[in-house]
């Protein structure tokens, strides 16, 4: 669609400025947009692998919780289980990815993860703690990557959106007024000479 | 002490020697049979026949206080000289050795039996089916209550 | 009379009088009739079968209308899922309990297994006023002191209503909180306190069958802790804390095994009555990083042990027993239902029955 522009030189000049800048982001925005995509595929492989660990490892602890839960006497275990020790704090830092800025958690894991007595509880709680403990820091771990994973996906969604608006709209219309313009020009040039040659003859004509 | 005396101590012995054995035999199972049935009532036969076991004893013990009243002639048909009246020291201690062999034998055997018979109440509560077993066991205690009562009747029936 | 004394020869809180018991053979007549009652009762444990039938049902109705029909509680109106089942358990413990308690001559010793319930809700109420959060709902109302005089007393850290053992426990976790902040003690402390106050009781009491099992208790509980440290590499300060007093194998002896390999421990224990316990606990354990064969024997040991109180006629043990085993019962009966609400597969709900009476 043509732009609502004046049909002035000027204006064809700033137009093909314009353009040239266009085109220039537009090969910017694609590179980054494949960058993001490259990125994107690897973090998706490593987040693939933590994932089925974390998976397998939590389907372990939830399986050894059963096994306490079915020996023990429900208020007994949530007694157990109700001052824990064990003290998690995130630190959260920022890294950046092109112009992207994105999580990094430093988990700071204190104390002992064992908070309860032995006396009323399953050594299977202790088994299910103990793997719960394991996998805590992949646990924090795989939500930085899926964090920074949706990050991505919508940086790239929104790079794509304008690598799409400069390819498919704003280059074309440039394009298309500075035709227009250069078509008019052409046109207001031909009119001005037919109109000197018109003079010319009036003149000589006397 | 005079002859009838000591008869008559023998035979206050053997009444409620036995008597007390009884009713502790009795009185401990009928409190076991009263758990059982407080569960389940249907076993009311059973528990009766295994508390009264016991109670023998007591009986026992009465039918030679009563044996050894008639032989001194306290009861029954009048005689020209009543034995009471004739009745020597020597035969009065002879009398009181005559009741007590059911006397002790009738305590001990008696609460024995309720500790038998009170295990066989609890066996019967576990297995309706099997008190007759529990009940002959228990009578094996009796035998000796038996062997008591004997040797008094003997003792007593001997022409002294 | 000679006879009423020897009636009493067996009673109450002082040790038993020395010299034979001729009439009676040291049974305790007083408990003629509550035998009675809990033999007719052991008729009503469940077994085998009832466990598999239970495993089979479908519908938790169904499962509710089985347990009714033997001998369970009512519980709510309205019964509905699986865990609303568990409730019905709960109920059935706190008739089994009442019944002992109204059964026993012996207070102190049937107050005991209540009391338990008591260091329960202690141990709640210090770690919810330590921890700020509110633990209401995991308050067991079974014990010898009423939840909300227990709670009142913690609230205002005045335990005059209370009996000497509460007040007493406080104090002990009180002095350890405010040097360690740490509630793994609190546990750890009550616990102990609690072992105390059974070995207070039952020891005095004079009595060979609580004494024994005692002795069981505390010895497989200790050997379960030192298990439990070891395999987690815990620390040794831990163990000293968590080992009971007043087990037939000393805590002194138990500690070195913390630090030897295990064949050491399972021949350390070789020569005592825990050895097979022992022995396939540890095994399983490191084959298969599994407790439960471990917990397993355990409870056959205890098991076993309280099952000879069937043969006893008279006395306190059959009734202590019935209490005791019951427990054992709601354990298997809590897993199939557990295992029901969590869709377990029969076959491995079977895996890990518990073992019962």
């Amino acid at each position: 669609m043509k732009l609502q522009v004046s049909a002035t030189r000027m204006e064809l000049l700033r137009l093909k400025k314009r353009l040239d800048l266009a085109r220039r982001g537009h090969k910017l925005l694609k590179d980054k947009q494949d960058e993001l995509m490259r990125q994107l595929l690897d973090l998706i492989e490593t987040l693939r692998d933590l994932r089925t660990k974390a998976e397998e490892q939590l389907q372990d602890v939830y399986r050894s919780f059963l096994a306490a839960r079915l020996w023990t006497d429900e208020q007994m275990l949530e007694e157990a289980l109700s001052f824990p020790r064990k003290v998690v704090d995130l630190q959260v830092q920022e890294r950046r990815i092109m112009n992207l800025r994105v999580p990094v958690l430093k988990p700071r894991l204190e104390g002992d993860i064992y908070c309860y007595g032995f006396a009323h509880t399953s050594g299977e709680l202790d088994a299910c703690l103990k793997k719960l403990d394991s996998v805590l820091e992949d646990m924090v771990k795989l939500s930085e990557a899926e964090k920074t994973l949706r990050l991505l996906a919508d940086e790239i969604e929104r790079t794509r959106r304008r690598v799409n608006a400069l390819e498919y709209i704003l280059i074309p219309n440039l394009q298309q007024t500075i035709k227009y313009i250069e078509m008019r020009l052409e046109e207001i040039e031909l009119e001005t000479l037919t109109r000197l040659m018109r003079v010319k003859k009036i003149i000589r004509g006397e | 002490m005079g002859g009838l005396e000591l008869a008559l101590f023998g035979v206050a012995l053997a009444v409620f020697l036995a008597g007390i054995g009884s009713a502790i035999g009795v009185g401990l199972t009928a409190q076991v049979a009263n758990g059982v049935l407080s569960e389940q009532p249907d076993l009311f036969g059973k528990a009766l026949l295994l508390t009264a076991l016991p109670g023998t004893q007591g009986i026992y013990g009465f039918l030679i206080g009563f044996l050894v009243i008639m032989k001194l002639g306290l009861i029954g048909a009048p005689t020209d000289v009543p034995f009471y009246q004739v009745i020597t020291v020597g035969q009065g201690w002879q009398m009181f050795a005559s009741c007590l062999p059911v006397a002790f034998a009738g305590l001990l055997s008696a609460i024995h039996q309720g500790r038998a018979c009170a295990a066989g109440v609890e066996m019967t509560a576990k297995q309706p089916d099997q008190a007759g077993k529990a009940l002959v066991l228990a009578v094996f205690v009796e035998f000796y209550a038996v062997l008591g009562l004997l040797t008094s009747i003997l003792l007593i029936f001997r022409n002294w | 009379m000679a006879v009423s004394r020897l009636n009493l020869a067996n009673t109450g809180k002082h040790p038993v009088t020395k010299g034979p018991d001729f009439f009676l053979f040291k049974s305790d007549a007083r408990y003629a009739y509550a035998v009675g009652r809990i033999r007719s009762l052991e008729n009503r444990y469940l077994t085998r079968q009832d466990i598999e039938r239970l495993i089979a049902t479908e519908e938790s109705e169904e499962a509710y209308r089985f347990l009714v029909e033997k001998g369970y509680a009512e519980g709510e109106p309205k019964v509905k899922t699986w865990s609303d089942l568990e409730s019905c358990l709960r109920i059935q413990r706190q008739e089994v309990l009442a019944l002992i308690s109204t059964l026993s001559k012996d207070t102190s010793i049937s107050d005991l297994f209540r009391e338990r319930y008591d260091f329960h809700n202690l141990k709640v109420l210090l770690k919810a006023r330590y921890s700020g959060q509110n633990l209401e709902h995991l308050l067991i109302d079974v014990g010898t002191v009423p939840v909300e005089i227990l709670t009142e007393a913690v609230t205002d850290d005045d335990y005059r209503s209370s009996p000497q053992f509460i007040s007493n426990t406080v104090q002990v976790v009180n002095t350890r909180w405010e040097k360690t902040n740490n509630p793994q003690l609190i546990d750890i402390l009550t616990d102990g306190e609690m072992y105390k106050r059974f070995s207070l009781v039952i020891r005095p009491f004079g009595n060979r069958f609580l004494n024994r099992w005692l002795d069981l208790e505390i010895d497989l509980a200790n050997i379960k802790t030192l298990v439990r440290v070891k395999w987690l590499d815990l620390d040794t300060a831990l163990l000293t804390q968590s080992l009971i007093e007043g087990g037939s194998i000393k805590e002194t002896e138990l500690f070195p095994l913390r630090e030897t390999p295990w064949e050491t421990v399972a021949s350390f224990f070789s020569k005592t009555r825990y050895a097979k316990t022992v022995a396939t606990g540890t095994d399983a354990l490191l084959k298969s990083d599994s407790f439960l064969p471990l917990e397993k024997m355990a409870d056959v040991t205890l098991i076993s042990y309280l099952e000879r109180a069937k043969v006893q006629s008279l006395g306190i043990e059959p009734l202590v027993a019935y209490l005791l085993l019951k427990e054992y019962e709601f354990k298997a009966v809590r897993t199939v239902l557990v295992g029901k609400a969590n869709h377990l597969p029969a076959e491995l709900m079977r895996n890990k029955l518990p073992e019962y009476p």
